[in-house]
């Protein structure tokens, strides 16, 4: 590409020769320095983000307790001594087979990130959009209205966590006080309550989800050719016409990678339950992420089985990287 | 005034009195909305300043005289919070400096002089952005405790470079597709070398965006959670994990947990507020440019 425009650019013959034979030298190391550039941030992606997830996909296949070596033996031909820790073996989909059908957890969890999901997709994301329509159609201070929504997406979800416990605390917290089931025989404990405490957290979800949303909506909505706008306006088009006829079919790039933020984040959700239930299992916030790391952290590691939940949530979340990537190579090939 | 009236079809401007009625409606309960989205910030910032007797009374006293008592007591109570803090700060800057200098040379072979298959290579870093970070991190615990690297700060260093080099190189590669070619061009036939162009041209012209880019690396790696208390125990813990463990130790000193949290999350709102509108490019997964 480089050596095109120069060509373009050089009229006389002498300097052309001398000059394209440089090019082609320089193009020569140009590649080696390119492979460099490229390769060292490749290479650290390839070893750091994919080598160990396609090793918790072979980890899935083991029972290990992370202590002495794995062999490459099948558990059930293995010598078991109670008491002392047994070097891993392979056990095929046992721990598959066993998350499915008797790992308590599993199904609790699999069905709570499944309507954290939903509930950004129903909720989260139309309040994000509203927002977002609100302030490009310049509502008032639309400045500082902005500044207040995105202030949740730049807190940590940690600190996000310990904010809304203050706010959902049954005795000192606001919303009780304003609901007034603040008494000591009326308490609602929001967090603790295993009907409750999912929808509460996902209330703190949300409130971040909803910027974020916003945020990307608002950068959609500034690209949009107000001609467009201008011409259904003319045509006798209404606002909410226009908007949904008009503005939003253009908006479609966006709504991809809004759809897979919005999977990618209901995967990944971990911190706010981590926070709210102070690092121990608590009944009605079991999630995919928390089980994993909690057959990691905890006194028995049981690696293998760990694994295979991450394998479950990696599975789950390859659907999301295809599609986005299937639209990006299509919009490209066009 | 009249001219710019007359413009505009009649039709339209009948309806202009009864619309902007409801306008005004609806920008209030907007505005409402958004008060309400901003109480549980204010009302964490609010209690860091009350006395611990006035913050936890019930109901919450909302009027009570304000003090630095919150403050005092995070920093010279029992538990010194400088070591997480600075722990916070190393890990976010080193990998932030780090990333800056991988994520500037491959989105220059990604824009300026693009290499064959260019496009191929920013979707395989983006791809790497979308796995879930949980589905890595058993093989990457195991890993670590072999080498002895558990509690080790240069870990997750390492591991947040990787996990914001995507974001870092998608950003960047739209900066530096910016940049006039001529320009460098112009530069390449005075004899000027790929170091000195990077150093002399690319770089100052995007630095908006380069400033930009350490930004979200900064408040990514400054928030994470889940590879710091994994892989963390005593030493090397950051922020927020000593946030969450204070939480579970001194949650009955509101006050005090409230003033934590207000310094821990200090950094990134400033970071925040500083990029807000070049966030977007980073936060958009590079959709939005």
């Amino acid at each position: 590409m480089v050596s095109t425009t120069t060509e373009k650019t050089t009229p006389p013959a002498t300097t052309k020769r001398r000059r394209r034979r440089t090019v082609r030298r320089l193009s020569r190391r140009d590649k080696l320095v390119m492979a460099l550039l490229l390769g060292v941030p490749l290479l650290l992606d390839l070893a750091f983000v994919w080598f160990p997830a396609l090793a918790t996909v072979l980890l899935s296949f083991t029972k290990w307790t992370g202590v002495g070596g794995i062999h490459l033996k099948a558990c059930s031909a293995a010598s078991s001594l109670p008491g002392i820790p047994q070097p891993g073996c392979i056990n095929g989909v046992q721990n598959y087979n066993q998350a499915f059908t008797n790992y308590p957890d599993f199904w609790p969890a699999v069905r709570h990130n499944a309507i954290w999901l939903l509930v950004f997709i129903v909720f989260a994301t139309p309040l994000g959009m509203l927002f977002a329509v609100l302030i490009d159609r310049g509502i008032r201070g639309s400045r500082v209205y902005q500044s207040l929504l995105f202030l949740p997406v730049m807190l940590s979800l940690a600190l996000i966590g310990i904010i809304w416990e203050l706010i959902y605390s049954p005795n000192y917290g606001l919303i009780n006080t304003i609901i007034g089931r603040n008494g000591n025989n009326n308490l609602i404990d929001w967090l603790g309550d295993p009907h409750l405490n999912l929808w509460a957290v996902l209330v703190e979800a949300s409130w971040r989800q909803a910027g974020y949303v916003m945020v990307l909506y608002l950068a959609g909505l500034k690209a949009v050719d107000p001609s467009l706008r201008e011409a259904a306006l003319m045509d006798g088009a209404n606002a909410w016409q226009t908007f949904w006829r008009v503005v939003f079919p253009t908006l479609r790039p966006i709504n991809v990678v809004i759809v897979v933020i919005t999977v990618i984040e209901s995967l990944r959700a971990f911190d706010l339950v981590y926070i709210t239930s102070k690092g121990n299992p608590l009944r009605g916030l079991e999630l995919l992420s928390v089980s994993v790391t909690q057959n990691i952290v905890g006194e028995t590691q049981r690696i293998g089985f760990g694994s295979t939940l991450g394998v479950v949530l990696l599975v789950i979340s390859l659907v999301p990287i295809t599609i986005f990537l299937y639209n990006a190579f299509r919009r490209e090939e066009r | 005034m009249t001219a710019a009236v007359a413009t505009r079809p009649t039709t339209h401007a009948e309806k202009e009195p009864r619309k902007s009625h409801a306008n005004v409606y609806f920008g209030v309960i907007a505005w409402i909305i958004g008060i309400i989205f901003v109480v549980p910030v204010l009302f964490m910032i609010l209690t860091s300043f009350h006395s611990e007797a006035d913050a936890s009374t019930n109901p919450p006293s909302v009027g009570a005289p304000l003090t630095l008592d919150g403050y005092r007591e995070f920093f010279s109570g029992g538990i010194d919070p400088w070591p997480y803090l600075a722990n916070s700060l190393t890990a976010s800057v080193l990998s932030t400096i780090i990333v800056l200098a991988l994520a500037i040379p491959a989105a220059y072979a990604c824009s300026i002089r693009p290499v064959r298959k260019w496009t191929d290579v920013m979707f395989f870093f983006l791809s790497t952005k979308m796995l879930p970070p949980v589905a890595g991190l058993l093989p990457i615990y195991l890993i670590a405790q072999r080498i002895n690297m558990l509690d080790n700060i240069f870990l997750l260093v390492i591991l947040y470079t990787s996990m914001n080099l995507p974001i870092a190189v998608w950003m960047m590669r739209s900066f530096l597709a910016e940049i006039p070619p001529a320009i460098l061009e112009a530069a390449s036939i005075d004899g000027a070398g790929l170091l000195y162009q990077m150093r002399r041209i690319i770089v100052p012209i995007s630095m908006p965006g380069i400033a930009a880019t350490s930004l979200i690396c900064f408040i990514f790696s400054w928030n994470e959670l889940l590879f710091a208390r994994v892989l963390t125990g005593v030493s090397a813990q950051t922020g927020p994990v000593f946030l969450t463990s204070f939480v579970t130790s001194q949650g009955l000193f509101l006050a005090k947990v409230c003033a934590a949290a207000t310094i821990v999350s200090l950094p990134v709102l400033i970071a925040g507020f500083a990029a807000q509108d070049k966030l977007v490019q980073g936060l958009s997964l590079g959709a939005v440019k």
